[in-house]
């Protein structure tokens, strides 16, 4: 009786320290995602205009925006032409007028549906040119980026993507507010800062050494100590893992990054995700997120795209530092 | 353009089908001639005895269930009860001091107590200690294979012992060249440190320094390489206490054909390594070492180093043993070898010493 008043007597108090922090997270992250709701919207009218809009019903839309007479996104467009994704997947280009008759008479508009780059007084955060934004069925980003990465490994990140939503879309958040409490604690010193970092977080259920698993704990490791005024990196252990092993663990590959053990939901997700596809999704997955949880980039055993990764967040380092 | 005669068609098709004969027959002639070849250019020294084959665990007209499908390992409790280790059935089997069957325990899965490739089983004051490769832990069973306890390991192991004290003293599959040769673990699963220095090799130093463990009466610790005759001796500090070679034979052979590898691979591994040792025990005061090409070969070397005993059974061509236990009594013993090729079952041999 004793230790639970003790208990409480500590808990309560951290709770409401803590609680600013979680709740002004949580409200950016639900402002940016109505800004996403809204393009998708709007976005939807516009194309409703255009095509049958029970088309575009309950599938998952890729929207690309171009910017004319740049190489990046002419290449990319003529990938994404070439090597289409998904067939469950509606793709669009908004572009200009110009662009949009050069490309219809490429014959691109067969495969993608072009739209007159013109989206009113939406918030420019959302619609940055050269940048591609991959909706689920309900309007929510799930991934976006820009027109620098290759067509062949954004299809293999928009893959999995896709396999996320749902369940993976709440995977993602219930490990970001699990995530967020390990956080806290260790880092009172800016929760600014914190809030608008990128996370990368890798979820393992088998850690060797000399493995896979080895390669991706130096690298988070590396990245940490070159990096760690742009990303919260994290390790989520599944639940194969005792405490006890969480503690070897962190002593074993002297990690100084939070690394925690999936709570029952997480698990319960990841396991749903083994079940539904395959066993190569429970080991080795690692994604990157932004400050209101879009996914940005991941990587996965099957998707064999550990160096365009790689590239990928140095690429992100470089921007981040660049805006400041 | 003139037809040809059927005659002549046939007449045609011989080289043919001599090129075809040619290409399918030697190969395991030769690989049989050269086993017959060397059995003669090596054959056991005079003063080597002969083993008496005396039965097989499980026997033919045994239960289907107490079968292997891919034992690798084997071990035995202090009332002589034998375990065997199925990687494949990815379960633990338990037979008597007679080879009857018991029960088998276990079964594949992820979940506590489940197992996923078991590669090396031994027993430690009545508690069974599995390394579970598949699942990268260590995991605890009591003699009826109930399941104790478990912990994650964040390396692959290929063997280990266990001292005194219950301290696992494991040999890691290395990643990097710096890394020592043996880690010890404590039975919480934490990492007490590190010793032995590799074999220093510029290309395949990760294969060719694979090495077996075992731990004698006072806890030293003997390590014995796979690819080469060569054991060593450390105290538990890590420190060595001395390092022999045993080249003797066609061991002496394959260690000459291994060190020649290393030099010409110009890949950055060896094609392969041939294995010299099979597997290796303490017990009786001295290192017992079995090597199962070109014939089954257990040899019994002094702490010293010194050769005291050569025991030998022809087998076939294609034999192959992975572990061995012994039973040894004033003036006779038996070794209990587990054969994973042609077949997979324990064999057991009777000696005079």
């Amino acid at each position: 009786m004793n230790f639970l008043i003790i208990t409480a007597m500590i808990a309560i108090p951290v709770a409401h320290i803590l609680r600013p922090h979680f709740s002004s997270f949580l409200e950016k992250k639900i402002r940016d995602e109505q800004h996403s709701y809204t393009l998708f919207y709007k976005f939807k009218d516009c194309w409703g205009s255009i095509v049958d809009p029970t088309r575009l019903m309950g599938r998952p839309l890729f929207l690309f925006f171009l910017r004319t007479n740049n190489k990046d996104d002419e290449r990319f467009v003529t990938e994404l032409y070439e090597a289409w994704l998904t067939k469950d997947i509606s793709l669009a280009v908004a572009t200009s007028d110009c662009d949009r008759y050069k490309y219809s008479f490429n014959g691109i508009s067969n495969r993608m549906y072009l739209f007159d780059h013109r989206f009113g007084d939406l918030d420019e955060k959302y619609i940055q040119p050269g940048h591609y934004y991959f909706y689920d069925d309900t309007g929510k980003i799930i991934i976006y980026g820009d027109s620098k990465v290759s067509v062949s490994f954004l299809e293999k990140n928009l893959s999995l993507a896709y396999k996320m939503s749902p369940p993976g879309r709440t995977f993602i958040d219930q490990i970001l507010e699990n995530n967020a409490s390990f956080y806290c604690p260790d880092h009172q010193q800016g929760k600014d800062n914190i809030r608008n970092k990128i996370r990368i977080f890798a979820l393992f259920d088998n850690v060797c050494q000399s493995c896979l698993e080895g390669n991706i704990i130096g690298y988070l490791k590396d990245l940490d100590r070159k990096a760690g005024d742009v990303f919260l990196i994290s390790i989520v252990l599944s639940q194969q893992f005792s405490s006890k092993d969480r503690h070897n663990f962190i002593d074993h590959f002297d990690i100084s990054f939070p690394v925690f053990i999936a709570n029952d939901s997480i698990n319960e997700n990841w396991t749903a995700f083994k079940e539904k596809y395959s066993e190569l999704l429970i080991n080795n997955i690692v994604f990157c997120v932004d400050s209101a949880g879009r996914l940005i980039t991941s990587f996965f055993p099957g998707c064999g795209c550990w160096e365009e990764f790689r590239k990928e967040i140095s690429a992100l380092v470089f921007e981040q530092r660049k805006n400041g | 353009m003139a037809r040809q005669s059927p005659f002549i068609k046939t007449i045609s098709s011989i080289p043919f089908l001599l090129f075809l004969f040619w290409q399918v027959k030697p190969v395991d002639e030769d690989s049989l001639k050269a086993w017959q070849t060397l059995l003669k250019k090596y054959p056991p020294p005079k003063d080597a005895k002969e083993l008496v084959f005396v039965d097989s665990i499980p026997k033919d007209s045994d239960q289907e269930e107490s079968f292997f499908w891919g034992a690798k390992t084997i071990a035995a409790d202090e009332n002589d009860n034998i375990y065997v280790a199925d990687s494949k059935a990815h379960q633990i089997l338990k037979f008597d001091r007679v080879g009857k069957f018991i029960k088998r325990f276990g079964r594949q899965g992820r979940a506590p107590g489940e197992i996923e490739n078991i590669w090396k089983i031994v027993f430690y004051q009545g508690t069974l200690i599995a390394n579970d490769v598949g699942n990268m832990r260590f995991q605890y069973y009591d003699r009826e294979g109930n399941f104790i306890k478990g912990f994650k390991v964040f390396k692959t192991y290929l063997d280990f012992d266990v001292d005194s004290e219950g301290l696992i003293y494991a040999v890691p599959i290395r990643s990097t060249k710096s890394e020592r040769l043996v880690e010890v673990i404590d039975s919480e699963g934490k990492l007490i440190h590190e010793l032995g220095n590799p074999l220093d090799f510029q290309r395949d130093w990760q294969q060719l320094n694979h090495a077996i463990i075992s731990l004698d009466e006072e806890d030293n610790i003997l390590l014995a390489f796979v690819h080469f005759p060569i054991v060593r001796k450390y105290d538990r500090q890590g420190r060595l206490i001395y390092e022999r070679k045993y080249p003797i034979g066609f061991q002496k052979k394959q260690m000459e054909m291994n060190y020649q590898f290393e030099k010409i691979s110009r890949n950055s591994r060896a094609l392969v390594g041939y294995i010299v040792m099979n597997d290796a025990i303490k017990a009786a005061k001295g290192v017992w070492i079995m090597n199962s090409y070109p014939r089954l070969e257990i040899k019994k070397f002094d702490y010293e180093g010194n050769l005291q005993d050569i025991f030998w059974k022809n087998r076939t061509q294609d034999y192959h043993a992975s572990a061995f236990l012994l039973k040894i009594g004033d003036k006779s013993g038996e070794f209990f070898v587990l054969q994973t090729s042609p077949e997979n079952k324990i064999e057991k041999y009777k000696f005079n010493h």
